[in-house]
């Protein structure tokens, strides 16, 4: 534990004029004050910082300081961690499989991860000018990816798409809002140009709201439409309507499982409460704002 | 002062952040009787957009409407009601819908061969998958 100091000058300056310490005694407390904090009190236990201290991730880029990139495979500073390392995911995976975390991520800075990112607030303004979720949106990636623009022969980019869903999925954002064709990279190479992908997958998202929408959920979550957009529309309506103690492998295939780090006994309630823990309060926000 | 401020400003926050109370998970509550679980084509489970599947149709033909698509799972009414080679179905959304039978199998479970399918109601009312 860090220990505690004592600021005898603010705590003079609080203090009415008249009720200020004379500066003897300012001098003596304080010294009492620091031979105080350098012993530990009975019965405390000492904690050390256990790895590096939590990273702050600003919005916006402060003028004059150097750009820093984060490289690949640092997501998770905690290889004690047992959630991590997973493989990245893919949408509409089906039989191929899609993937896991690739790293544990705090409640609720889903939005601040893809926030991070250099595309990152296009990807908001894009996915607000559509009606999604921004932090749907930045669950997805986060899931995915991490929100890293990773390469493959199958799922590509920083919300791991495949081509079908890709094309379908951007298909549908441009056909809600056509002002976005400006921001596009032409053809199969948007999957690998995030600001593209961020838009496809928003329209992804939203064919899976209409989805899970037709088969009764009126207002979807992105737990919800977690199963669609990992393992295509075939299982995600169904993950998303069965009871919590079924399990996951009576809905996705082995293959599925297996690419996916799924446990042969995981329960779908098991499933959905190992998403949230990686996305935290984004899992039970709608999809649509 | 301060700090009621920031309450005040993060209570409000929490009532505005748009939430799902679906997010719980569903319960089965009894099954729905009349009806038995079918599994589409392999070809069908390996979808990755929504076209890709089946649709399902308002009636027993290919030109009429189509209402929506299936699930890997399909609730088929049973006895079967067959017309024209379409199937009788019901739609999660509670509604009936007719599927070509020639993208229907036999359900069994994908990798855990002692699941079982029962159509059900759930604990928010609407229509899911027990076990």
């Amino acid at each position: 534990m860090k220990p505690r100091l004592f600021s005898s000058h603010a705590a003079s300056a609080a203090l009415p004029p008249r009720s200020r310490p004379r500066p003897g005694r300012i001098v003596a407390a304080t010294a009492c004050a620091v031979a105080l904090a350098s012993v530990p009190a009975f019965g405390q236990v000492a904690v050390t910082l256990n790895g590096p201290p939590v990273q702050v991730r600003p919005y916006v880029p402060e003028p004059g300081l150097p750009n820093v990139t984060i490289p690949l495979g640092t997501l998770n500073p905690f290889p004690s961690d047992p959630s991590g390392g997973g493989s990245p995911g893919e949408p509409g995976g089906g039989g191929g499989g899609g993937g896991g975390s690739p790293g544990n991520v705090a409640p609720s800075d889903s939005l601040s991860t893809m926030l991070v990112q250099p595309w990152g607030i296009a990807a908001v303004a894009n996915a607000q000018a559509l009606g999604v979720n921004p932090s749907a949106l930045a669950a997805t990636c986060v899931l995915e990816s991490g929100c890293q623009n990773l390469g493959g022969s199958g799922a590509q980019g920083a919300f791991q798409m495949y081509p079908a869903a890709f094309n379908e999925g951007l298909q549908t954002a441009l056909a809600a809002q056509p002002s976005l064709a400006s921001q596009i990279v032409q053809g199969d190479a948007g999957r690998m140009d995030p600001t593209t992908e961020a838009i496809a997958a928003s329209g992804y998202l939203m064919q899976a709201v209409q989805s899970l929408q037709n088969a009764g959920i009126a207002n979807p979550s992105v737990l919800d439409v977690r199963a669609y957009y990992n393992f295509g529309p075939a299982s995600g309506g169904q993950i998303a309507k069965a009871d919590n103690s079924v399990l996951m492998s009576t809905y996705v295939s082995a293959a599925a499982m297996q690419s996916n780090r799924i446990d042969p006994n995981e329960t779908i309630g098991q499933w959905r409460a190992a998403v949230s823990a990686k996305i935290g309060t984004a899992a039970g926000q709608t999809v649509m704002s | 002062m301060r700090s009621t401020k920031i309450l005040v400003v993060l209570a409000v926050s929490c009532f505005l952040l748009p939430t799902s109370g679906h997010v719980q998970g569903l319960k089965a509550v009894r099954p729905v009787p009349g009806y038995i679980c079918m599994l589409l084509t392999p070809e069908d489970e390996l979808a990755t957009v929504q076209s890709e599947l089946p649709p399902v149709f308002a009636a027993p033909s290919r030109a009429a409407k189509i209402v929506g698509y299936p699930t890997g799972t399909v609730f088929v009414k049973w006895p079967l009601h067959s017309v024209g080679g379409y199937v009788e179905m019901l739609r999660l959304n509670g509604q009936a819908g007719w599927i070509d039978a020639g993208h229907l199998r036999v359900w069994h479970p994908m990798s855990n061969q002692n699941a079982k399918c029962v159509p059900s109601v759930m604990s928010d009312g609407s229509l899911g998958f027990g076990g």
